[in-house]
């Protein structure tokens, strides 16, 4: 059997460990991710799910248990780069991310500090800003970018560093509707095409419906994990954690409770319309 | 009483190649009490229209009344300030003082009130937007947690006993329970309160089951006006503006491209709920 990309195994992680305000972030959290696999991990703000994104690329060590990137363990200083290269990591807050006066050079910045040879890092920044769609604003400053515009080039510049596996924490959650639209449509589409790991934290159940699993969290732990159409289904146990469901998939279970049958797990409005028209042909 | 915008135009380092008109002849009244959203995409002008409610920008042209006092009335503009309260997007980052009771103390201790005045009014904004003050008045704000820390800010802005409320996306960055809660408290207080509140949102959900009234703005007009429920019937125009409708408004669009007895102008799940059992018949409605 092929090597996990990512393999959590009773990982647990400890805020203040043995002071009075200990608090585990983690509690015992099994998990395996397969290469090529698009993972949505939703939670409300506290569940624990920032801090396991910083477990997948060594940014934190396991308090408890341990985690293999690869199978390579994360506590193991001397693989410490070859982790940080296997998964890039996209952050929250854009501006927190640009450090160059030109996109290009942004862009840049990693590789070079690989010591990658000038043409090489000339090529693998033309294919990460054309592949987030940004390659006409290389000469532009980040500062005047849109939030959006932003984040395509924070995962440009993570793709320049030819990673295997993207992480991004909650990309979107500072962006409006047409800049998270932007940036789900560059995710989709390097999973899709390009094959790479994605692990996208957020907490916008739109966003979660895209993906081909979803990891639910509350209290440091997973409370679910399986497709979309099934975590969705779990709707009252979704409520319990503090999160949504598309309004359609609350429709569909309130109906439910008027001996309405509809199958579980409906997610679209396309879906939704169907199943209705189904029903009422029956009648 | 109302805040009056007539024919307001606002232009960015006018005179220079960099001019950039955001707002574009804009006439609107906002009433005594009402519940009103301000919709529109990043750019179109939305915070520079707000900014322009309580004075902190001046129209290049028209004019901002409020109360019917024009806001270049210098000798007015503290009046305007405390009338028309402005939260900003993530308010938290401007908190700044040792205890979140100094900090909402802040603005009323400015307005020259005596010191039990001030102690009421600050116990009064932590109730309001949910936080008891025996345990939060002398915590520090800033070891709350980000939705806490943005309730502060609001109690502070509310502490100054405003009549116009004007909150820039209060929501952003936070998950669903946060946003629930600061829109519960947000919806009660308007309603309890007499107060007007301008919602500036990105989401169509919450627009859809919180405000009365619209106002959608593109590249510094406003283009579309009146009720929630008629601005999200028209979808087509939406869209053209690069917005969307609730899911819900739109799969009962949708369900009425084949079965056109169905309303199309529903808002939320509570309201769809009754629409599709009376459409499947015989379970009656709800």
């Amino acid at each position: 059997m092929a090597v996990a990309m990512f393999q959590l195994k009773n990982v647990s992680y400890l805020y203040n460990e043995g002071q009075p305000s200990e608090h585990a972030a983690l509690d015992n959290i099994n998990l395996s991710i397969n290469r090529g696999e698009f993972v949505a991990v939703i939670g409300h703000n506290g569940s624990g799910k920032s801090t396991l994104a910083k477990h997948l690329n060594a940014l934190l060590i396991p308090t408890r248990g341990t985690v293999l990137v690869k199978g390579i363990d994360t506590k193991d200083p001397q693989h410490l780069w070859t982790i940080r290269r296997t998964a890039g990591m996209v952050f929250q807050n854009p501006d927190n991310q640009m450090v160059a006066t030109a996109v290009e050079e942004d862009v840049a910045f990693g590789p070079e500090n690989l010591g990658v040879p000038a043409e090489e890092i000339r090529r693998r920044v033309k294919t990460a800003l054309q592949t987030v769609d940004m390659w006409e604003y290389r000469k532009s400053a980040p500062h005047l970018l849109s939030g959006g515009q932003k984040q395509r080039v924070a995962i440009a510049g993570v793709l320049a560093m030819q990673p295997e596996a993207l992480v991004l924490d909650e990309p979107t959650a500072m962006l409006d509707p047409s800049g998270r639209q932007e940036v789900m449509d560059t995710v989709v589409r390097l999973n899709r095409d390009q094959g790479i790991t994605v692990i996208h934290i957020t907490h916008f159940m739109a966003e979660a419906v895209l993906a081909g699993r979803v990891v639910v969290m509350n209290e440091g732990g997973i409370v679910l994990d399986g497709t979309p159409e099934e975590v969705f289904s779990h709707l009252d146990e979704l409520k319990a954690s503090g999160l949504d469901v598309p309004q359609v998939t609350e429709l569909a279970q309130r109906l439910s409770k008027h001996e309405i049958v509809l199958p579980s797990g409906i997610l679209t409005v396309e879906r939704m319309v169907a199943e209705i028209c189904r029903l009422k042909s029956k009648m | 009483m109302s805040i009056e915008v007539q024919n307001v135009s606002f232009t960015y380092q006018p005179g220079t190649p960099f001019a950039a008109t955001v707002l574009d002849r804009i006439s609107v009244t906002i009433h005594e009490g009402e519940f009103v959203g301000l919709i529109g995409h990043t750019g179109s002008g939305k915070s520079t229209l707000i900014q322009h409610l309580n004075g902190l920008l001046l129209p290049e042209q028209g004019r901002v009344l409020v109360d019917g006092t024009d806001t270049k009335n210098k000798s007015a503009r503290r009046a305007i300030r405390q009338k028309v309260g402005l939260v900003f997007q993530y308010p938290e980052h401007q908190l700044f003082e040792e205890t979140v009771a100094k900090d909402i103390a802040f603005g009323p201790r400015n307005l020259g009130l005596s010191e039990d005045e001030i102690e009421e009014r600050v116990n009064n904004a932590l109730l309001t937007v949910g936080l008891p003050p025996a345990k939060y008045a002398q915590r520090s704000p800033f070891d709350l947690s980000g939705g806490e820390m943005r309730r502060v800010a609001i109690a502070g802005v509310l502490a100054m006993g405003p009549s116009y409320l004007v909150l820039d996306e209060p929501t952003a960055g936070l998950d669903p329970r946060g946003r629930d809660e600061i829109l519960g408290q947000i919806a009660q207080l308007q309603q309890e309160q007499d107060l007007a509140v301008l919602l500036v949102s990105h989401s169509m959900e919450d627009v859809a089951r919180l405000v009365d009234r619209l106002l959608i703005m593109y590249r510094g007009q406003i283009k579309v006006t009146g009720s929630t429920r008629e601005v999200f019937q028209q979808a087509e125009q939406l869209k053209q503006l690069g917005l969307g409708i609730p899911q819900i408004t739109e799969f009962m669009r949708s369900l009425n491209q084949v079965a056109p007895e169905v309303r199309t102008d529903i808002l939320t799940v509570d309201e769809a709920v009754p629409e599709i059992l009376a459409y499947l018949g015989g379970t009656g409605h709800a």
